[in-house]
């Protein structure tokens, strides 16, 4: 039982940072980024190319992975979806999936489809009263726990995490106020561009790298989200939990093949059940 | 004559069915359906085990996958319809995957990832093998045809001109005392039944399927062919699906020249320029090849309304 | 009506234009064309090179002496993403397109089986490595030749070897391909033979998700003293590093592809005591080492590109059955194959040799560089080496090897 609890929270943590980052996305522009999945392969390559070909730490790659993902999701932005601002969300969608499949196949082209793994001994757990845990494990979660702090600790006690709030609410209303809009967007892509370069980091820790990636993480990453109720980091946060635990019980107690399923499954039924999500308290209404 | 022309146009048939459902679901009605390759990968299945399974006759087996497409496409549609586009999108991009992995996994129904072989010819049987991939074209060429009158009858009818108002405007229909989850969910269903057919034309054309016959990028080159073609404009997604099927079969041909790229390289440009035209179609003209014809929508609407009176 | 006749005029430009693209050569007196169809990308891209290589190579050397039948022979390379799909669109722009005589080269079981339908319709010959248990179901025509010996075969060494390092209760994974699941299905029956039976339920999972977690902590559950994985290099060792940290310390079995350098790389040390099988050339005959300088590689007495010596085979074997049936029609190509494959006759184990003995009217036995290729009635391999190792200090230390054998 606390073996499965740490096994969920392991999962979780890896979907959580991009689920975060989803969620600023939507908060801030009213639209679901497919591309989440694309730039979580971005972000893998990265670090895998600072920590093997260029000898670094595995720290200094995930650094350099946020940095990376948070210059290519700012450049995305600038390059397209800045112009499309206004567009229907159908539209952003669109082409946001056709992005994301643009990503995969530019690391696909790069590196090839042979499976890269990073620079890291594997090692077996360290046992305490039967409960299993390795040190990937715990450096995982804390990472992403501590990851997912430092954004809802900026949202909500620094000025311009107050901005990015505003900003989100209401754009012309905090335009009028004298917010840099413009300014306080860049901010909030970058802070969600650098959460999916942490995601792909965290990713490769335990998955073989390669393009497929892409399609592997994206269902989970906006599952996690929807379930959070695409509000608040912490609600995503939520949400990622709750597919992973309900990832582990369908591969113990039903058929793991389905393990797949259990995203959309899960969104089918808050979507019934409870549509404004599990924290949220509102759903964009067309 | 040349069968590879056949085969290519026999594609391009299907796609363009493909596409022109969409077409209808996202082009006329607004609804962004990412589960394309779900409701044809049903349809081919469905279609396949009435025939194979069940021993039914061609028809029955297209019969069928028009029936669970239609009942695929409802409940997906109930799911999510009332929320906003992007629920859907969600949720038919989630179903797709599912469906999938049904067919991968349940091997006493669909023989899992080694393949469901299909016997039975949506043509004549015992003919000689040119005849009969003409004869398979000229089926597929006729619900192709077929498919594109019903829809360009469709768009221009007062029914048509109602969905494309619940696409540009939900208020204006509604104010006009328009059902307006009603006119979605039908398009939405018919649109879905329509793709489960095409899947059964598919099926029995290759005839053999496996689950990664179904997979996204399937979708993405149809999506392809209705943005090109242009959102709404049923001839245009005919140009659409013949220029995104004649531009991926020809880099075939373009292979040996490339010879400073592997092969992999080639097969990932290949998407990355179908993918970056996507982007640039979308960015740069949207309303594709050949626009819709402009016709505002409160016009339309309150045209219809007399009629309806 | 105005769309109709536009739909014309748009399908007829194409129409006229396309052919001139396609139809260059299709004259029957021109060369003898052949696909060679392997995994460049996928799965198998790992192995769909060296079987290019080695198709291109004695087709060259072939055109350089004469050709087969006073006739050239080109070679038509296409790329099957080991994916069904597109190996069909490519199979099927092989056959009309190009109007091969015969596909040979894939790999993945699902992609020679998807193409099956379309090689036995159209009258194409089949020759590819593939060890799926279900291959030779859709040859109704008898056209089809295995270079590779079958799940079957494979399990009964893997089991046997199994028993005797003392593991009789077994846990079996692998991905939820046509590959594994007929594996699991074989090496359960092999295991049973020598005593011994598989722990569970055999597990499939998807090869792409998030984590294999999950798997891993069901299969440490199950407490079997010893696991086979029969999954692919990606899958496999995601789900080989969850076992490690997951505390698993039973024996790991596995085959050979997917434990390679990339594999060994990747978890380092934790790779020690895996224990690997797979069919292999057999190093140090002299058709195998034939192979390796024709196409620039110093036999070393080590395993070099196992799937390419199977290749070197498939298009020997096929250029054999010509000379021998003068004709490239489809039946008496496939029944030629089998008389060269099988004998009785002079053994040969090139192309050269084989080509004039045939000339001279006699009868001839090619003996192959990945097995002496004889086959059975169905077309699949009659007997293949197989050797299995230990990964010991970061090398695959050889164990024993054997000949396998088909019932």
């Amino acid at each position: 039982m606390i073996q499965m609890i740490i096994n969920t929270l392991a999962s979780a943590a890896i979907v959580a940072p991009a689920a975060v980052a989803f969620t600023l996305v939507f908060t801030l522009f009213r639209y679901a980024n497919f591309a989440v999945g694309g730039f979580v392969t971005v972000g893998a390559f990265a670090a895998w190319t600072i920590n093997v070909p260029l000898g670094c730490p595995l720290w200094v790659a995930g650094l350099g992975a946020m940095v990376v993902c948070a210059s290519a999701f700012a450049l995305s932005d600038r390059l397209v979806f800045r112009a499309l601002r206004g567009r229907s969300g159908g539209t952003l969608l669109l082409v946001s999936i056709a992005l994301s499949f643009v990503l995969e196949n530019i690391m696909r082209f790069i590196y090839g489809a042979q499976m890269k793994g990073f620079d890291l001994p594997l090692t077996g757990p360290i046992t305490i009263w039967d409960v299993r845990i390795t040190r990937e494990t715990v450096a995982v979660v804390s990472v992403s726990l501590l990851a997912i702090l430092v954004v809802g600790a900026i949202l909500i006690l620094t000025p311009i995490g107050r901005a990015l709030r505003a900003v989100a609410d209401n754009p012309s209303l905090a335009s009028v106020r004298g917010l840099p809009v413009p300014s306080v967007e860049v901010f909030g892509i970058a802070v969600a561009g650098a959460m999916l370069g942490l995601s792909g980091t965290l990713v490769g820790v335990d998955l073989s790298i390669d393009p497929n990636l892409n399609w592997a993480v994206t269902i989970p990453i906006i599952a996690a989200a929807i379930v959070g109720g695409l509000g608040s980091p912490i609600g995503a946060a939520a949400g990622a939990i709750l597919i992973g635990a309900a990832e582990e019980l369908t591969v113990a107690f039903l058929a793991p093949t389905y393990k797949g399923a259990v995203g959309f499954a899960v969104i089918a039924l808050v979507l019934i059940l409870r549509p404004q999500g599990l924290l949220g308290d509102k759903v964009d209404r067309k | 004559m040349d069968s590879y022309l056949v085969a290519i146009l026999t594609v391009a048939g299907i796609y363009l069915i493909l596409a022109l459902a969409l077409n209808l679901q996202f082009g006329l009605t607004g609804l962004i359906n990412f589960g394309v390759v779900g409701f044809y990968g049903l349809g081919a299945y469905a279609s396949g085990i009435a025939t194979e399974t069940f021993h039914a006759p061609f028809l029955a087996g297209l019969l069928a996958a028009l029936i669970i497409g239609a009942i695929a496409g409802a409940l997906v549609a109930l799911l999510s319809l009332r929320l906003s586009g992007d629920f859907l999108a969600i949720v038919t991009l989630g179903f797709a995957e599912t469906i999938r992995l049904v067919f991968n996994n349940e091997d006493w129904l669909t023989h899992g990832p080694s393949g469901f072989i299909i016997v039975t010819r949506p043509v004549i049987a015992g003919l000689s093998r040119t005849a009969t991939s003409w004869m398979v074209l000229g089926v597929i060429l006729l619900a192709a045809l077929l498919v594109l009158l019903l829809m360009m009858r469709l768009a221009d009818t007062p029914y048509g001109r109602v969905l494309r108002a619940v696409r540009e405007d939900d208020l204006v229909p509604a104010t006009l005392g328009k059902n307006i989850f009603m006119y979605r969910l039908q398009a939405f269903v018919l649109g879905s039944a329509i793709m489960a057919g095409t899947g059964s034309l598919y099926a029995h054309y290759v005839q053999t399927i496996t689950p990664d016959n179904f997979t996204t990028p399937v979708a993405i080159l149809v999506w392809m062919s209705v943005i090109v073609g242009g959102a709404g404009n049923m001839k245009g997604t005919v140009l659409g699906a013949l220029a995104v099927v004649f531009i991926y079969e020809g880099t075939r041909f373009i292979g040996p020249w490339l010879t400073m790229l592997d092969a992999e390289q080639i097969s990932a440009l290949r998407f990355i320029i179908i993918g970056v035209a996507l982007i640039l179609m979308i960015r740069f003209r949207p309303e594709g090849l050949l626009p819709e014809a402009y016709q505002r929508p409160a016009e339309a609407a309150s045209r219809i309304t007399p009629s309806k009176g | 009506m105005n769309i109709t006749r536009r739909l014309f005029v748009t399908g007829s430009t194409i129409a006229l234009a396309t052919p001139a693209l396609l139809r260059h050569g299709l004259a029957q007196s021109g060369p003898i064309k052949i696909g060679s169809l392997t995994p460049l990308t996928g799965g198998g891209a790992p192995y769909g090179p060296e079987k290019a290589k080695a198709h291109r190579a004695v087709v060259d050397l072939v055109n350089a002496n004469g050709g087969v039948l006073g006739r050239k022979i080109e070679v038509i390379a296409e790329d099957s993403q080991t994916n069904p799909e597109a190996a069909v669109r490519a199979a099927r722009k092989m056959i009309d397109a190009d109007q091969v005589s015969a596909i040979i080269g894939t790999w993945a079981s699902s992609e020679t089986i998807g193409i099956m339908p379309l090689c036995q319709d159209a009258n194409v010959v089949q020759l590819f490595s593939g060890s799926s248990d279900n291959l030779p179901d859709g040859d109704k025509k008898r056209l089809c030749f295995n270079l590779q010996p079958l799940n079957k075969a494979w399990c009964v060494a893997l089991a046997d070897l199994a028993a005797k390092r003392g593991y009789l209760k077994v846990g079996f994974a692998g991905p939820k391909n046509d590959f594994a699941a007929s594996m699991g299905a074989s090496f359960g029956k092999s295991l049973q033979a020598v005593g011994g039976q598989i722990v569970g339920e055999p597990l499939y999972y998807n090869p792409t998700q998030v984590s294999y977690r999950a798997e891993a902590e069901k299969l440490i559950a199950s407490k079997a003293p010893a696991l086979f994985l029969a999954g692919y290099v990606t899958d496999f060792t995601a789900l080989y590093r969850e076992l490690v940290r997951g505390g698993y310390t039973g024996k790991v079995f596995a085959l050979s592809f997917a434990v390679g350098p990339d594999f060994k790389k990747a978890v380092g040390s934790a790779a020690e005591g895996i224990l690997h099988g797979s069919p292999v050339p057999p190093v140090g005959k002299d058709s195998y080492d034939a192979y390796l300088r024709l196409v620039g590689v110093k036999p070393n007495g080590q395993i070099q590109f196992p799937y390419g010596c199977a290749a070197y085979d498939e298009i020997n074997l096929l250029l054999l059955g010509m000379a021998s049936a003068k004709s490239t029609e489809a039946r008496a190509l496939s029944d030629n194959i089998m008389k060269v494959a099988n004998g009785p006759g002079e053994r040969v184990t090139t192309f050269a040799e084989g080509a004039k003995l045939l000339a001279e009217g006699k009868s001839i036995n090619y003996d192959g560089a990945s097995s002496s290729a004889d086959f059975l009635p169905n077309g699949m391999l009659k007997s293949r080496d197989f050797a299995l190792y230990e990964i010991k200090g970061g090398e695959d230390v050889s164990i024993l090897t054997t000949t396998s054998t088909a019932e």
